[in-house]
């Protein structure tokens, strides 16, 4: 009994000694992470909407907005020039049935309801559907479009191109639906 | 053996990839550029070493029953630390490895090295023994890379953090198009059993000639 009670101590050792190192590191880098996230949305923000001055958005956009219960649309961000007029919205959508999986894009969506540009935030595509984020014929062939239903997908990585093209349709679905003036 | 013997062991007559082929699954995975293969071979060295030393110095607190889940612990939250620090300070490249750098927990060379080496041998040898197992890995899928990168795509891309990206393109105009089932999954099966092929048959021709030398 005691040798079941010494086993269980020592793991239980180990594992809160890894949990509380888990903490800090956690504590550390959180930070740093949450930056890398909001300098991708910025740089994009001022790409897609060149009007839209440089600054940092606060991640808690999605309070105003109605119907998040569609739980692949994870955060909404506006943007707004200098004169406070809405040029457009950033989506923050996660696209399912991707190769890899976990696959987060950000989708630019102007007033019009038009892709003006997507870029993805988390991508964990190996192989050929690695390098669909530098297939600049299959970017073009999205932006523009307010539907991208009939897009064609890329040859070889018909997986990562095609939960690509469901993320930005479920963005563009979630604009008519919620968003459209 | 000594010290010297101990750390080129694991370039040369135990290399991790060539000699023993452990740890398959991130050197045919990640392997379709250079980056992400010395990336993925940094973040695998630090984590073998770490995870040694640790294990050396634990060893003598750990009943045998429970060693191995508590080796897995330790591997698992160094490569979460790695996993962490790389998101916020190297995303680019955490990007690039995706999925594959959690998967360093299960990467049976840090386990077979924890529970073979560092839990019989002191800090200093297993830090050695991990030195040269995480670099003789790094430069086997680095050479893997090298070829599929380079033939593949006809690129070889060393750097990309933010607008940095140092990518030689080494294919002018489109003059010819690279083989570019290289940078796909059969591509790196084909290349692994090429290369291996050649490393065995420079390996058996100096085997040869030390044996017609001693006879």
């Amino acid at each position: 009994m005691n040798k079941y009670i010494h086993l269980t101590l020592v793991l239980l050792i180990v594992s809160g000694l890894s949990g509380l190192i888990l903490g800090f590191t956690n504590e550390f880098t959180k930070d740093a992470i949450r930056q890398v996230k909001l300098d991708n949305i910025n740089k994009n923000m001022n790409k897609w909407f060149p009007s839209v001055p440089l600054e940092n958005k606060e991640e808690n956009a999605t309070a105003d907005y109605p119907d998040l219960s569609d739980k692949n649309v994870v955060n909404i961000y506006e943007a707004k020039d200098i004169s406070d007029t809405l040029e457009g919205y950033i989506l923050e959508v996660k696209a399912p049935d991707s190769y890899g999986g976990g696959m987060v894009l950000l989708v630019g969506i102007d007033t019009e309801g038009k892709v003006v540009g997507f870029t993805y935030l988390s991508f964990n595509e190996s192989g050929p559907g690695a390098n669909v984020r530098e297939n600049n014929s299959f970017v073009n062939r999205i932006v523009g479009k307010d539907s991208v239903n009939d897009v064609d997908t890329v040859t070889g990585a018909t997986y990562t191109s095609t939960a690509t093209l469901n993320g930005v349709q479920i963005a563009l679905d979630y604009f008519d639906k919620n968003l459209k003036e | 053996m000594t010290k010297k013997q101990n750390f080129l062991k694991g370039i040369f007559s135990e290399n991790p990839v060539f000699v023993l082929i452990l740890g398959m699954c991130p050197v045919l995975g990640v392997t379709s550029t250079l980056f992400g293969a010395l990336g993925m071979g940094v973040a695998f060295t630090l984590v073998l070493v770490l995870s040694n030393i640790i294990v050396s110095m634990i060893k003598n607190f750990i009943p045998n029953e429970v060693r191995i889940p508590s080796f897995i612990v330790v591997i698992a939250t160094l490569v979460t630390i790695v996993q962490l620090t790389m998101q916020a300070y190297l995303p680019d490249l955490y990007n690039q490895l995706g999925i594959f750098i959690p998967l360093i927990v299960v990467n049976c060379v840090i386990l077979g090295r924890a529970e073979a080496f560092a839990s019989k041998n002191n800090i200093l040898d297993s830090t050695i023994d991990g030195l040269g197992m995480g670099i003789g890995y790094t430069i086997a899928i680095a050479m893997l890379a090298f070829i599929r990168e380079l033939f593949g795509a006809g690129t070889l891309t060393l750097f990309m953090y933010g607008d940095v990206n140092i990518k030689f393109n080494l294919i002018p105009n489109n003059a010819f198009e690279p083989i570019s089932i290289l940078i796909l999954a059969p591509g790196a099966f084909i290349t692994l059993g090429l290369l291996l092929g050649v490393i065995n048959a420079i390996k058996f021709n100096i085997e040869n000639k030390k044996s017609v030398g001693r006879s």
